[in-house]
C-alpha cells in the first residue's frame, strides 16, 4: 500500500546488508563498462539498439532498448511492429527500472537462505523427484507465454512422464467473459481485433481501453478516431481516462450497465433490424427477447433520461460502422460473459462485424489446465510440485484465496521471479530468472503476429534464463525426451532468420473470419450486477489505472511516484467517492478510510470528487484486490463499507486545476470548428530574437492526449530524474519535467476533465532567464531554454518568474540505490542538490541527432530526433521538430488553427504549442 | 621663548569670546581644535581644501558609473547570451547597477577626500596642542613665529588667563 | 536634554559602553541562544539540504526571503532617517542618529546573511559577484538578484562609512581620554582626527555631501529590493507601485524597530536626560504618518487588482483575504493600519508602553506582510494546476529567529564598543540650545 521512497530504499539497503553478510556483496558489477574487451562494433559513448519485446503485461508491444556500454538505459517503441507502433505505454516505459531494482533477486534461494545454483539445481531436482516417485502431480504455473515457451513447458512436463496440459496460464488482469462472450454470440472460439481508427462512433461499455487490453495501440486507434471526426460514448460507473477521452460520459445505476445495453440493442433491433441482414428466425428471437426493455423501463431501471437512451441508439444508427466495447472490469459482474455477448449481438446488428470487428480463428489450443482445477486438485493433495514462472497468486490476497490455502498441501514449490513476492515467500526454491531485457523468448498475442524478445544485454546479476534451468533440471533428472539438447535461446533462435530478430517480429499470413450470429443467441439475458458483501456497503467499482499495475508486488518506484493524474494521489492507492456521497459522511479527500469488502479489509485515502457516480467507491485494481471474494478474475460484483480512521495521506497540491477564476489553460474548440481565434501579435519594445538554424520545438495535441503519462515516465527514465518518495511528492516536491496536469471544467454539468502535459514551455522571451543573476538559464540559438547546472547556485528565482511552474529543485541530493545507478543515462548529468532542473527537450538526443547525421555528411531530417516524450507518446500527441523546416510535421501543426500558446498573453513566446480539444459536446 | 600661544578654555563661549577679540585686535591667525564643532570653530580663518570635497565626489562618482558601465557592457558582450528575449546590451536593465556603483564610488571617494585632506590639514597645528583637546578643553593656538610684537602681547593679554604650557 | 554639562554627555556615553548591568547580560544571552539555535538550523540545512523547509513547488520564496527583505526594510530608517534628520537639522538626530545608523548597518549584514542561507549552497554565493576568472564567467545584469547584489553591497559600504564617517571626532574624543586597551583601538580608528578647526570645516563639508549620497542610495535599495518581486511576470508582483510601497513599508517597520531599541536603550542605561518623550511622540508621529501611507498602499494594491481585471491578479487578491492566509492577512491589517491609528491621541504618543506595543505589533505585522505578498502570489499564480501552499519549518522558523538574535548581538556588541550617543553632536547641539536658552552668553 504505502511505501514511502525512504522506507522502500531502507529495506533495500538493508536486503544488500545481509546479502553483503552472506558473501553477495559483489554482486553487483564492479566495472563501469562491463565487457572486458568490448565487441567489435560496439564503440563506448555511441548507443545500440536492440528490438525486443515489452513484457510488462500480456500485450506485449514491440520495444527497441538502447544500450550503451552494454547496459539498457532506455526502451522505446519498435515503430515497425504492429503492436505499439513505436510507442510505449508508462509501464512499458517504466520496466526498465526493473532491470536494475534494489530488491531484484541474483541468487536462488532456499527458503531465507541464499544458494549457489548448483546446489539450487539439485534441490529443484530433488523436489521434483519426490513428487515423481510419489506419483502425483508436477504443475507450471505461469504467466501467459503465448509462444515457444508455453510449449516447452508442455514438452518438459512430458518428458517428466506428466500430462502436457499440466501449465496453468495464470494472468490476474484476464478478462474470461469477454472471450466466453464471443463464443456464446459467434457459436465459435475467435480473436476479435477491433478496429477502432476507423469506427464512426464508440460505444464503450465501461471498457477502459486506453487503460487495458493492448492500451498503446488501442490509444492511437482512438486519437486517430476522433480526429477524423469520431465520437465516442463511455458508459460506466467512473471517469477513467478513456471515459475523459470520450465526447460522451453516462452513468447508469451501478450494475444496471446490461439493462442499458438491451434497451440499446432492442432500439436498434426496432429501429434497424430487419436491415440488419440477419437470419429471420434470429432477428425474431431477439424481438421477443427485448421485448420488455423499452425506453422508460430502462431509463427507469437505469436511472438515466429515456431520452439518453434513444440518443445513443440514433447516434449508433447514423454512424456506420461504429463499435461496440465491452463490458470493461468496472462494470463486468459474475454475469459479464452474458453482457458481452449481448454486446457483440449489438455490433453484429450494427453491421460491424467484419468492418470494425474483425475476427480472426482462435490460435489452436494449447491444452491447459483451468486454476480452479489446480487449486482442488492441490487442495486434495494430489499435487506433488509446482512451479511458477512470474505467477504471484498469493500476491492477489482473497481473489486467489483458495489456490494460496492450498499450496500449503504441496510439498515441493519452486517459483521463478525477479524480485521475492508473496508467493515466492511460500515457495521452497526461490530461482531468480533473467529480466526479459536479458533472455530469449517470443510471444503472439495477435493473429498472424509473431515478437521477438532477444536479449538486449548480458544479465545485471547472477540470474538465470528460467527456460533453461528447466532443461537443467531435466537433465539433472535424466528426463530429456523432446527437449532441445543446447540453450532455450539458441534453440529459439534458430527458428527465426537473422532479419526477423533484427525488425524484432515475424509476420504470418492469417485469415480473418466474419462469424455470424449463432440463432440461439441471448437464450439468457444479462442479469444485473448482484453485490455481494456488508449489506449497507456501497457497490465496489474496480479502476485500472496504468500506475496500479495489475496489482503486481513489489511495485514499480517510478509508477508509485507518478501521480495518478485525476485524484493526485502517489505511492498510495485511493477510493473514489462522489462528493454528495462523500459529504453527508463529512469526508474529505485524504481522510483515510478502512474499507470491509467480502473478501477483506483494507485502508486507503479518499478521493473526493465529482468524476465517479454517486452511491459507489471506486479503488484501483492493485488495492481493489484486498477486498475481492476469491472469484478467480477481478472484475464487479463486492460491496465494500467504508469506515473513517481519523489518519490522512497528503497528496501533492499540485497537478489539478481549472477552479472557477482561474486561468484556462486547456482550450476547446466546439467541433466541427476547427480553429481558434487568431492570437493578436504582441507589441515588444525588443527586436525579436533569431533562430538562424533550427527551431526546435514540441507542440502537443490535447485533443490527442488522454493522460496516461507514458510521457512523464519516459521522461523520468530518459532524463535520469529523481524519485524523491511519498513524503516528498506529498510536499508537492516531484521532479517530474513532464507531469500531466488535469483540468476539471465543470460549466458544462458533467465535469469534462482535459489532461495537459505541462513541461518547460522554451519561451523565446523567458521570464525565468532574465532573473537569474549567474546565466544558469539563457536562450540557446536552437531556441532551447537551456539550463546550466554547474551555473546555478540555487536561488530559485526562475521557478518564481516562470508563469507555468515548470521548474523543480533539488531539495536534497535524492537517495538512489547503488543499482540504479547502473540504469542512469550516461549522456545526462545527475543533478546534485541546490540546482534547478526542468525539461531540456531531450538536449542529448538533439545532440546526438545533429551529430550523427553530421557523420553520416547530410542535412538532419525531420524525425531524425524526436524527444523521449513525443517517442513515447501511444497517441503521437506529441509532436517534435524544428520549427524553422518548413516540411516538418511540427510546422504543419503550427499552421493548425487549433494550434495555441499557453498564457500567450505574457508575450513569452513559448517555443511549445499546444493544439485546442475538440469538443462535441453530448449527442 | 615659545613660538606659539596655547590657551585652553572648557567653554566654547569663553573660546569664542577669545577668537573674537583677538580678530578685533588683528591677530588673525588664531587656530581652534575644538571637541564638536562649536561657532568658534567657524570663526578663524580657514586655508583647506574644503571646496574641493564635492568635485572629488563627482570624479569619483563618474569613475563608478564608468567601471559600471564597462563592466556591465563588457562582460554582457563577452558572454553574448541572450537571455529574457533581450538585447545583449540592455541599458533599460543595466542603469541600476550604474546608479549603484556611482553612489558607492561617490560615496567612498568622498569619504577618502575626508580623510586625506583632514590629515593635511592637521598638521598645521602641533600634536601636543591638538592631544590637550577633550569635552571640557577648546585649544585656541596662536603663532607668534614672525609676528608683530604688538600684536603678540595682544594676542598674550586676550589669552591671558588661560594660556597654558605645552611641552612639546 | 537641558542643564547637562557638555562633560556630562561624553560621560554619560561612556557608561553606556563600561558599565554593564544584568539586563545587558540577559538580552545578550537571549541573543546567542537565538544565535546558536538558527545556526544549527542553518547547519541542518547545509548538510541536508533545503528539504528541511516547508518549501515546495510552487512556492519557492518563503520565510527566509521574507525575513531578508524585512530586516532590509529595517536597515532604512536608520542612515535614511539620520540622513534627512542631518538636512532638517533636526535635534532629534544627536540622540537617535548613531543607533539608528548603527542599526542599518546590523540590519543588512542580518538581511545579507538570507540570500545566503536561503540558496542552501551557500559556499557557491560567490558566484554572484563580479570577480575575474578564468573561465571568464560573469553575472547577469538583467537579473534583479545581481542588481540587489550590488545595491546592497553599495548600500552597507556606504552606511557603514557614514556610521564610521559620523563617529570620527568621538573616536577622537575617547582616544584621548579613555584607558585601556580601548585607547589604541580608537587611535587607530580615529584616523587622527583630533578637531583641528581645518579638520571641522572639512568635516562639515564632507558630511553633507555623504548624507546626500546616502539619501538616494538608501532609497534605491529598497526600490531594488522591491523589483526582485516587481521584476516579474507574476500577478500581485508585478506593479508599479512596489518601489514606494516598499520604501514606505522599509521606514515604518525601521521606525518601530528604532522605537524598540531607543527605549531599550533609554531604560537599561538611563539616557532619559537624552532620549526625552519628545523624541518619542516625534518617532510616534512619523510612525502614525507611514501606517496612513501603508493602509493607503494596501488599498491601491486591491483596487489596482480589481480594475485591471487580470483574472490571476484578482484571485491573489481575492485569496489573500479570504484563502489559507486570510487570518494572517487581517492581523496585518490590524497591526499595520488598525493598531497605529491609536496614535492620533498625543496622550498614546506620550505613553511608552502603549507606543511600545504598537511598534512590536508593527514590526512583527511588517514581517508577516511581507510573508504573504510573497507567499500569496506564488501559491496562487496563473497555472491553477499548480496552485499550492506553504507552511515554515520549525528548523527554517529557527533560522529567521536566528537573524533576530544575530542583529541583536551585533547592536549589544557594538554599544559596548563604540559610543551610542554621538558626543561631539551631543554637545554642539546642546551648546546651541544653551546659547538659545541664554542669548546673551554668545557675542557678547
Amino acid at each position: 500500500m504505502k511505501v514511502s521512497r525512504r522506507g522502500f530504499l531502507g529495506t533495500a539497503v538493508g536486503a544488500l546488508g545481509t546479502g553483503a553478510l552472506a558473501g553477495c556483496s559483489d554482486k553487483l558489477p564492479r566495472y563501469l563498462v562491463p565487457h572486458a574487451i568490448p565487441p567489435d562494433d560496439a564503440t563506448p559513448g555511441l548507443a545500440r539498439h536492440y528490438r525486443t519485446v515489452c513484457r510488462e503485461c500480456p500485450a506485449s508491444c514491440g520495444a527497441t532498448a538502447r544500450v550503451r556500454e552494454g547496459r539498457a538505459v532506455k526502451l522505446e517503441g519498435n515503430p515497425d511492429y504492429p503492436i505499439g507502433r513505436g510507442a510505449l505505454c508508462p509501464r512499458g516505459q517504466a520496466s526498465i527500472e526493473g532491470l536494475y531494482a534494489p530488491g531484484r533477486l541474483g541468487t536462488p534461494r532456499a527458503g531465507e537462505k541464499e544458494i549457489d545454483w548448483g546446489e539450487a539445481e539439485k534441490q529443484f531436482a530433488a523436489g521434483l523427484q519426490r513428487a515423481l516417485d510419489d506419483k502425483k502431480l508436477v504443475v507450471v504455473v505461469t504467466r501467459p507465454e503465448t509462444g515457444q515457451l508455453g510449449k516447452l513447458f508442455g514438452t518438459w512436463l512430458e518428458a517428466l512422464g506428466q500430462a502436457p496440459a499440466q501449465v496453468v496460464t495464470f494472468d490476474p488482469m484476464d478478462r474470461p467473459w469477454l472471450r466466453q462472450g464471443q463464443e456464446r454470440a459467434f457459436g465459435t472460439a475467435l480473436r476479435a481485433v477491433p478496429d477502432l481508427a476507423s469506427a464512426k462512433l464508440i460505444l464503450s461499455i465501461g471498457d477502459d481501453f486506453v487503460e487495458e487490453g493492448s492500451p498503446v495501440e488501442q490509444a492511437r486507434a482512438f486519437a486517430d478516431q476522433r480526429a477524423a471526426g469520431g465520437r465516442s460514448i463511455y458508459v460506466g460507473p467512473r471517469l477513467s481516462l478513456t471515459a475523459a477521452a470520450a465526447d460522451q460520459w453516462i452513468s447508469v445505476e451501478p450494475g444496471t450497465e446490461s439493462i442499458f445495453v438491451l434497451g440499446l440493442l432492442r432500439q436498434v433491433v426496432d429501429r434497424a433490424g430487419s436491415r440488419a441482414g440477419l437470419e429471420p428466425g434470429t432477428l425474431e428471437n431477439l424481438q421477443r427477447r427485448l421485448a420488455p426493455f423499452d425506453a422508460a423501463t430502462v431509463a427507469a431501471r437505469t436511472r438515466i433520461d429515456p431520452k439518453r437512451l434513444q440518443e445513443v441508439a440514433t447516434a449508433l444508427l447514423s454512424a456506420r460502422p461504429s463499435l461496440c466495447l465491452g463490458p470493461g472490469r468496472a462494470v463486468a459482474g459474475a454475469d459479464a460473459a452474458a453482457l458481452a455477448e449481448t454486446v457483440q449481438v449489438l455490433n453484429a446488428v450494427l453491421g460491424n462485424v467484419g468492418q470494425t470487428l474483425r475476427f480472426f480463428p482462435a490460435a489452436p489450443a494449447q491444452p491447459s489446465m483451468e486454476l480452479a482445477e489446480l487449486t482442488r486438485k492441490a487442495a486434495a493433495g494430489d499435487v506433488g510440485a509446482v512451479v511458477f514462472h512470474h505467477a504471484d497468486p498469493a500476491g492477489y490476497g482473497p481473489v486467489y484465496a483458495g489456490l494460496t490455502g492450498a499450496l500449503a498441501r504441496v510439498p515441493f514449490i519452486a517459483t521463478f521471479v525477479n524480485e521475492l513476492d508473496d508467493t515466492a515467500r511460500k515457495a521452497h526454491l526461490v530461482l531468480p530468472d533473467n529480466y526479459f531485457l536479458e533472455n530469449w523468448s517470443d510471444v503472439r498475442t495477435r493473429p498472424g503476429v509473431v515478437g521477438i524478445q532477444q536479449p538486449v544485454m548480458e544479465p545485471v546479476l547472477g540470474t538465470r534464463a528460467a527456460a533453461d534451468e528447466f532443461l537443467a533440471v531435466a537433465r539433472v533428472l535424466g528426463k530429456t525426451t523432446g527437449l532441445p539438447k543446447e540453450t532455450f535461446g539458441e534453440a529459439l533462435r534458430a527458428t527465426f532468420q537473422p532479419k526477423e530478430i533484427e525488425q524484432g517480429f515475424r509476420l504470418e499470413e492469417v485469415a480473418a473470419v466474419v462469424p455470424s450470429l449463432s440463432a440461439g443467441v441471448l437464450a439468457q439475458l444479462p442479469s444485473v450486477v448482484t453485490f455481494h458483501g456488508p449489506e449497507q456497503g456501497l457497490p465496489l467499482v474496480i479502476a485500472p489505472t496504468f500506475r496500479h499495475l495489475d496489482g503486481r508486488q513489489p511495485r514499480s518506484a517510478l509508477l508509485q511516484e507518478i501521480p495518478d493524474p485525476l485524484s493526485g494521489f502517489s505511492w498510495t492507492g485511493w477510493v473514489e467517492l462522489n462528493s454528495t456521497t462523500a459529504s453527508p459522511l463529512g469526508l474529505k479527500t485524504g481522510d483515510v478510510l478502512a474499507l470491509e469488502g467480502p473478501g477483506g479489509r483494507c485502508e486507503l485515502p479518499a478521493f473526493v470528487t465529482d468524476s465517479v457516480r454517486a452511491g459507489v467507491a471506486a479503488v484501483p485494481v492493485g488495492d481493489a484486490t484486498a477486498l475481492l471474494e476469491s472469484k478467480g478474475f477481478i472484475g464487479a460484483g463486492a460491496r465494500v463499507t467504508l469506515r473513517r480512521t481519523g489518519g490522512r495521506v497528503e497528496r501533492s497540491h499540485t497537478g489539478v486545476g481549472g477552479a472557477k477564476g482561474a486561468e484556462k489553460l486547456v482550450r476547446t474548440v466546439e467541433a466541427p470548428a476547427a480553429a481558434l481565434p487568431p492570437a493578436v501579435p504582441l507589441p515588444s519594445m525588443y527586436p525579436p530574437v533569431e533562430h538562424p538554424v533550427h527551431h526546435w520545438a514540441l507542440s502537443i495535441d490535447l485533443d490527442r492526449c488522454n493522460g496516461c503519462g507514458a510521457c512523464t515516465a519516459a521522461c523520468y527514465v530518459e532524463n535520469n530524474l529523481a524519485i524523491v518518495g511519498a513524503d516528498q511528492v506529498a510536499r508537492g516536491r516531484s521532479m517530474s519535467w513532464l507531469p500531466i496536469m488535469a483540468d476539471v471544467d465543470k460549466s458544462h454539468g458533467t465535469p469534462e476533465v482535459s489532461y495537459l502535459p505541462l513541461g518547460c514551455q522554451h519561451c523565446t522571451a523567458a521570464p525565468c532567464e532574465s532573473v537569474c543573476p549567474t546565466f544558469a538559464t539563457y536562450h540557446t540559438p536552437e531556441g532551447l531554454n537551456a539550463q546550466v547546472y554547474a551555473r546555478c547556485i540555487g536561488t530559485r528565482y526562475c521557478e518564481n518568474n516562470c508563469p507555468y511552474g515548470v521548474r523543480r529543485f533539488n531539495f536534497y541530493d535524492w537517495p538512489r540505490a547503488p543499482s540504479e545507478r547502473l540504469g542512469l543515462n550516461p549522456d545526462v548529468t545527475v543533478r546534485e542538490r541546490g540546482v534547478t532542473e526542468k525539461c531540456t527537450l531531450c538536449s542529448q538526443r538533439i545532440r546526438t541527432g545533429e551529430e550523427q547525421a553530421k557523420f553520416e555528411k547530410r542535412g538532419l531530417r525531420d524525425g531524425d530526433i524526436v524527444s523521449a516524450c513525443a517517442a513515447s507518446c501511444p497517441t503521437q500527441a506529441i509532436v517534435f521538430g524544428d520549427l524553422k523546416d518548413p516540411n516538418s510535421a511540427i510546422a504543419r501543426r503550427a499552421a493548425d488553427g487549433r494550434a495555441y500558446k499557453l498564457l500567450e498573453e505574457l508575450n513569452t513566446q513559448p517555443g511549445v504549442f499546444y493544439l485546442a480539444r475538440r469538443r462535441r459536446g453530448s449527442t | 621663548m615659545p613660538e606659539e600661544l596655547v590657551a585652553v578654555y572648557a567653554d566654547p563661549d569663553e573660546a569664542l569670546r577669545a577668537v573674537l577679540s583677538l580678530r578685533d585686535r588683528g591677530v588673525s591667525n588664531a587656530q581652534v581644535s575644538s571637541p564638536a564643532a562649536f561657532p568658534v570653530v567657524h570663526e578663524v580663518e580657514h586655508t583647506g581644501h574644503s571646496r574641493a570635497l564635492g568635485w572629488v565626489a563627482l570624479v569619483g562618482g563618474l569613475t563608478g558609473l564608468a567601471c559600471a558601465t564597462a563592466l556591465e557592457v563588457g562582460t554582457s558582450k563577452a558572454l553574448g547570451l541572450i537571455v529574457g528575449g533581450k538585447p545583449i546590451v540592455a541599458w533599460t536593465a543595466f542603469g541600476v547597477v550604474m546608479f549603484e556603483l556611482t553612489m558607492l564610488f561617490a560615496g567612498a571617494s568622498n569619504f577618502l577626500a575626508l580623510a586625506i585632506f583632514s590629515a593635511h590639514s592637521r598638521r598645521k597645528v602641533a600634536k601636543a596642542v591638538r592631544d590637550l583637546v577633550s569635552s571640557e578643553r577648546i585649544v585656541v593656538t596662536v603663532s607668534l613665529a614672525g609676528m608683530d610684537p604688538k600684536l603678540r602681547d595682544a594676542a598674550r593679554g586676550v589669552l591671558g588667563g588661560a594660556l597654558a604650557e605645552v611641552t612639546p | 536634554m537641558s542643564e547637562v554639562s557638555l562633560a556630562q554627555i561624553e560621560k554619560d556615553t561612556v557608561a553606556t559602553m563600561s558599565e554593564t548591568t544584568w539586563r545587558y547580560w540577559l538580552a545578550l544571552g537571549i541573543a546567542l541562544s537565538l544565535v546558536a539555535l538558527g545556526g544549527w538550523a542553518w547547519s541542518v540545512a547545509l548538510r541536508q539540504g533545503l528539504g528541511i523547509t516547508g518549501l515546495n513547488e510552487p512556492v519557492m520564496w518563503g520565510a527566509l526571503i521574507t525575513t531578508f527583505v524585512f530586516f532590509i526594510g529595517v536597515s532604512h530608517s536608520g542612515t535614511l532617517v539620520s540622513a534627512i534628520l542631518f538636512f532638517t537639522r533636526s535635534p532629534l538626530r544627536a540622540a537617535i542618529g548613531r543607533s539608528a545608523e548603527a542599526m542599518t548597518v546590523f540590519t543588512i549584514m542580518t538581511a545579507g546573511l538570507y540570500p545566503i542561507v536561503h540558496i542552501g549552497r551557500s559556499w557557491l554565493f560567490f558566484f554572484v559577484l563580479p570577480y575575474p576568472n578564468q573561465r571568464q564567467l560573469w553575472m547577469n545584469f538583467r537579473s534583479p538578484l545581481t542588481w540587489d547584489v550590488f545595491a546592497i553591497t553599495s548600500y552597507v559600504t556606504v552606511s557603514m562609512l557614514f556610521l564610521y564617517m559620523g563617529m570620527l571626532p568621538d573616536l577622537a574624543l575617547l582616544a584621548r581620554q579613555v584607558k585601556s586597551w580601548r585607547r589604541p583601538l580608537y587611535r587607530v580608528l580615529s584616523l587622527g582626527f583630533s578637531g583641528t578647526d581645518g579638520e571641522w570645516r572639512i568635516f562639515e563639508k564632507a558630511y553633507p555631501i555623504f548624507a546626500g549620497v546616502v539619501i538616494p542610495l538608501a532609497v534605491s535599495v529598497h526600490s531594488v529590493v522591491s523589483w526582485d518581486f516587481a521584476m516579474t511576470v507574476m500577478p500581485g508582483w508585478h506593479s508599479a507601485i512596489f518601489a514606494p510601497y516598499f520604501v514606505a513599508g522599509a521606514i515604518f517597520s525601521g521606525i518601530a524597530v528604532a522605537v524598540l531599541l531607543l527605549s531599550g536603550l533609554r531604560r537599561g542605561y538611563h539616557l532619559e536626560r537624552y532620549i526625552t518623550p519628545k523624541h518619542f511622540d516625534m518617532l510616534a508621529k512619523l510612525l502614525l504618518a507611514m501606517s496612513l501611507v501603508m493602509t493607503f498602499v494596501y488599498a491601491t494594491e486591491f483596487f489596482m487588482a480589481f480594475y485591471r481585471g487580470s483574472k490571476a491578479e484578482m484571485e491573489v487578491f481575492r485569496w489573500r483575504a479570504t484563502g489559507t492566509y486570510a487570518p494572517v492577512f487581517w492581523g496585518v491589517v490590524i497591526s499595520n493600519s488598525v493598531a497605529p491609528l491609536a496614535l492620533f491621541w498625543s496622550r498614546a504618543r506620550n505613553h511608552l508602553p502603549t507606543l511600545i506595543t504598537i511598534s512590536v505589533l508593527v514590526t512583527v505585522g511588517m514581517w508577516f506582510e511581507r510573508f504573504l505578498f510573497i507567499v500569496t502570489t506564488l501559491a496562487r499564480s496563473f497555472v491553477s494546476q499548480n496552485w499550492g501552499n506553504y507552511i515554515p519549518s520549525w528548523k527554517e522558523s529557527f533560522i529567521c529567529l536566528g537573524g533576530f538574535g544575530w542583529f541583536l548581538m551585533l547592536f549589544l556588541i557594538f554599544i559596548k564598543l563604540f559610543p551610542c550617543m554621538a558626543i561631539s553632536e551631543s554637545m554642539q547641539s546642546q551648546h546651541a540650545v544653551d546659547a538659545a536658552v541664554t542669548p546673551e552668553a554668545s557675542h557678547a
